[in-house]
This record gives C-alpha cells, structure tokens and sequence, in this order.
C-alpha cells in the first residue's frame, strides 16, 4: 500500500483553495491549503507535502518568493505554478527554479487534473523502487 | 374543545398539498412567477457582471442548486470562461479560474444543435445521456455521436454539473452555457423545469448581448471624444500631453469630491464629463497659427479673433444629439464667474459647473506652465496665490477652494505654502470658504 500522497494549495482566493482541495480529495490525495505565502511556509513545515499548486499573484510574500524559501527548505520537484500572468520571462525564470509545470488563468481543468495526476503517478513509481 | 382541535389537525395537512410543489422544487406556475420576476428589468441592466451575477443568484437560490455558474465566451480571447459561479464551499467553482476551449466536444456539440436530439427544450441533463448510452441501438449507427455523448458526460461529472443550458444569439452562435449543479434535495430535474431554464437563458443572452453591446458602444464613444481631446495638441501650443494627464486626474479627484459634496453634476458618464473638460480648446484650430504662437501682446484684432474658439468649438459638439452639456462646457469656458468673460458674459452659477471646472484648471495649468507670452512659469505656491486672488471674479469661488484641497492632498501643494499664502493679508480676506488653513 502507498501512503496517501500530501498536496499543498496555496492562493489567496479561499474559494480556489475549496475547489481544489474538494475535487483532489475525491481523487485520493490528502489536500492542504494556504491562503498566503508565509502560512504556506508553515503548512509546508508541518505536513511536508508532495505537490505543491502555487498561486504567484499574492499579497505578502508572492509566489515566487514562497518557492524560493521553500526549496532553501526541501527541493520539491512537483510544483505547478497557476497564473494568471502570461509572461515568458517569468516562466523562464521559474525554470531555473525547476518548475516545470505553468498554467495560465483561466485554466483548462483537465489539464491541472492530468498534470497532478501524472505527478501522483511518478510518485508511486518512485516510492515501490 | 375538542372538536375545535381536531379541526386544526385536519386543516393542516390540507394546506401542503395546496402549494403545488414536490418536495423542493417548485410548481411550473411559480417557476413562471419566478421567471417573469427575473427578467423583469434584467434587459435594463448594462453592467454584465452585475447581471450574470444576478442571473446565477437568481437559479441558484431559487432552484435550490449545490452549485451554478455561467460560462461565457470571451470575444477577444476566443474561448470560454467561467465567468460567474456561486453555491456551496467546495463545491462552487472559482470564478474566472477555468477556461474551455471554443473547439471543445461541448461546444461543438451545442453549436450543431445536437443537443435538441437528446432532450427536446435543447438542455442537456446528465440523466438522458446515462439513459442513451444505456440502449444499444446508437452504438452501431453513429459512433462519433455515442463518443461525443461520452465526453460530455465526462465532463459533467468532471465539472460536477446536472444539466447545461445553452444560450444562443442568431441561430448557431453560442453565447454561453448555464452549469447547473444538482440539486441540494438530489431531485432530478424536470422536462418543465428544463423549458424554464432555456426561457431564462434566452432572456439572459438578450439581456447580456444588450449590455455588450451598450460597453462597445461606449468603448467607442469615449475613443472618439478622447482621440478628439488629443488631437487638440496638433495646433494648440499650450496643450502639452503629460500635463494633460496631470491635469486629468487632477480633474478627476476634483470632480470626485465635488460629487461627494453634493454639487450637482451633468447627468452624463464621468468619463465623458471628464474628457468634455479637457475638450474645451478644441475650437482653437480655426485660431490663425500667429496669433497662438505670438510671443509679444496680442492686439485688439488678434483678440477679437482669438475670443471665437469657445463657440467654434461648441459648434463642432451642438451637432450632435446628447452631447449638448459637452458643447455648453466648451462654449462658456471662458466666462468668468463675476460676468465680464465671454463670449455671453453669464454669471456665477448661470456657467455650467463643467465651464466653470475647466476654468480653474485651465487658469492653473497655464500658470505653472512656459507659454508663448510667459516663458517663465509661476511657482506652485504663486500659482495658488493667484487662483484665490481671482475668487470671485474669475473663478468660482468654492471650486477654488476644492481644488486647493485637490492639491495639499496630492502633496502638489504643501500645508507649509499654504499657510506663507494666508499669511499674506491682501489676500486674507479671501479665505472664507476654504476648509484647510
């Protein structure tokens, strides 16, 4: 048996947090979320999650911000960032720090559905190696 | 007594059955109360997100739904957005948070119609496409159309939806879908409900079709005024565009309060209103280019001449119906409020509020800025001297006042200066009306 996978939503909207938290837990993952940068920080402390789904536009620390301390922390490799800034530059930028997933606002949901799945799926793999 | 008591038992029963309704759902005589509620009026509201938010309150309350929301398509961006959604924490879905694509099976399937075949009020209900996928007989002869059904059933149950309400304009062109989520009694909904809901959307896209046109439309209107604003720049020495957008928003903080104070406005958009203010040179272009240039005193020929661009000006706007207040503002913006400006020599509150605006701005704009006849501009500090010099003879007295606070708020002016200027006991006395000291 694996061990239920932890998934950490930050965005300031509440309402984001509820959607998402709601559809990935019908889905089997344990969801947790953050409704700032600095409360991301301390959930991330405490639940040690394996996904993260991270908002850049936030007040307080933005989401870039947050992602920088959090790797100091731990390198999470699965993170997708959800934006509604289209700008190459940024997602150039958020390469560097190993992002590999950018999705812009308005999303496509299947998309954020297959992304964290196929995230949830490497996870496994990697667990029973 | 106790006849009397059973009677009330008796009576009670009674009365349930009376209001017409299964459980939760509403009689089809109420949902027609209902609708001619709603749309009554909703064809008048121009503010769409106002309106689709009404919309989605509207079902959802009435209804009873976990969640609805109302997917729009997005002219410029060419998909569809969730615009507008309410309903119960978890399961409501962010507004403006998830797109679908204008060639998704969904979409096309509306834009073909098919969705009449499934259900005759044109809704597609969750219920009829398990059902159809159930009979055996479609998988043989149409297999594009079992797999359309397929997705979309997918997608319902992925979107967490009941059923869809198409919204079309014209014949195929679709506006939006309703999203429903079920219903919070889990009741199915009805083929009466169903019509209901396409008579609601139908509305609806009048409705928001009426708003998006009216938003363009005044997208267009402000364009045009605002080109014509700048375009005052080609030949007017004095109009310099960062100053203008200076001044503007000067303008803007200035009428905001006025508004606050009660001050009676033109009834028109303050945008509109705001641009008209900066309009009122636009009669300069018929101003020979020597007498606007001319560095030395004007003559008394040049004046004469010069004296014309308030009514050549109001002239170009007078031509056109409903801009009348924005031609009142140009023509008389040269009237001074004791009555000896031109080009009719009104009087006080006899000058439109919107001539007498542009007057004080205009009086200190040109102050603080180089002209042709001044090179040096005036200090801030003087300027506002001047300004509360002319209170009541040129300016209004009380938009002067206002302005000023407009400028210690902005910081363009300091509490310091202003208080150098009150110091100065020529002009003491005209200090009765202003709030700052």
């Amino acid at each position: 048996m694996h061990k239920k996978i932890k998934m950490l939503v930050v965005d300031d909207e509440e309402i984001v947090c509820n959607y998402i938290e709601q559809r990935f837990k019908k889905k089997g993952l344990n969801v947790f979320f953050a409704l700032s940068g600095e409360e991301a920080l301390d959930v991330f402390e405490r639940e040690d999650p394996d996904i993260i789904i991270l908002d850049i536009m936030m007040k307080g620390i933005n989401g870039i911000e947050t992602l920088k301390r959090i790797k100091e922390k731990r390198d999470v490799p699965y993170v997708i960032i959800v934006s509604a800034i289209d700008n190459k530059e940024q997602i150039e930028y958020l390469k560097t720090l190993g992002v590999s997933c950018y999705l812009t606002k308005p999303i496509l949901l299947k998309e954020l559905d297959s992304r964290v799945m196929s995230f949830v799926d490497e996870i496994k793999q990697l667990e029973d190696n | 007594m106790r006849p009397a008591k059973s009677k009330i038992r008796k009576r009670a029963p009674k009365r349930r059955p009376a209001r017409g309704s299964s459980k939760g759902s509403l009689s089809f005589s109420e949902y027609k109360r209902s609708l001619e509620l709603a749309t009554e009026g909703m064809v008048e509201i121009l503010d769409i997100e106002k309106l689709i938010r009404l919309i989605v309150y509207m079902i959802v309350k009435k209804v009873k739904l976990v969640h609805a929301g109302i997917l729009l398509y997005d002219e410029t961006k060419k998909f569809y957005v969730l615009s507008t959604s309410r309903g119960r924490k978890g399961s409501v879905i962010p507004r403006e948070y998830i797109r679908i694509e204008a060639d998704d099976v969904l979409i096309k399937f509306f834009k073909s119609r098919k969705n009449y075949s499934i259900n005759k009020s044109g809704v597609i209900r969750l219920d009829d496409l398990n059902n159809l996928l159930k009979r055996k007989e479609i998988g043989s002869k149409e297999k594009n159309f079992k797999l359309s059904i397929i997705k979309i059933r997918d997608e319902m149950i992925n979107y967490d939806v009941d059923a869809l309400v198409p919204g079309y304009f014209q014949k195929d062109n679709l506006l939006g879908v309703l999203f429903l989520g079920r219903k919070a009694n889990r009741n199915k909904f009805h083929q009466d409900e169903l019509d209901f809901f396409m008579a609601l959307a139908r509305t609806a896209v009048m409705a928001i079709r009426n708003a998006q046109l009216y938003k363009n439309i005044q997208k267009i209107f402000f364009g045009v005024i605002q080109a014509m604003a700048l375009s005052i720049e080609k030949f007017d020495p004095d109009f310099i565009r960062p100053h203008m957008d200076r001044m503007f928003k000067m303008a803007a903080r200035l009428v905001e309060k006025l508004d606050k104070r009660g001050v009676v406005l033109p009834d028109m958009p303050r945008e509109l209103f705001l641009s008209s203010i900066f309009l009122h040179d636009i009669g300069k272009q018929y101003t020979p280019k020597e007498i606007l240039y001319k560095e030395g005193r004007l003559t008394d020929e040049d004046w004469v001449i010069l004296k014309k661009h308030p009514v050549d000006g109001a002239e170009i706007f007078e031509q056109i119906d409903g801009l009348q207040e924005v031609a009142a503002i140009i023509r008389y913006h040269q009237e001074r409020y004791d009555g000896t400006g031109y080009p009719e020599g009104l009087k006080g509150d006899k000058i439109p509020v919107g001539a007498r605006i542009a007057s004080v701005l205009d009086t200190f704009d040109a102050m603080t800025n180089a002209r042709p006849y001044r090179k040096i501009p005036f200090t801030i500090k003087d300027a506002v001297k001047e300004l509360i010099k002319a209170k009541s003879t040129q300016l209004d007295p009380n938009l002067v006042d206002a302005f000023i606070e407009v400028l210690l708020e902005e910081g363009i002016l300091l509490d310091v200066e202003l208080k150098e200027i009150c110091s100065d006991s020529s002009i003491e006395r005209l200090f009765n009306n202003l709030v700052y000291r």
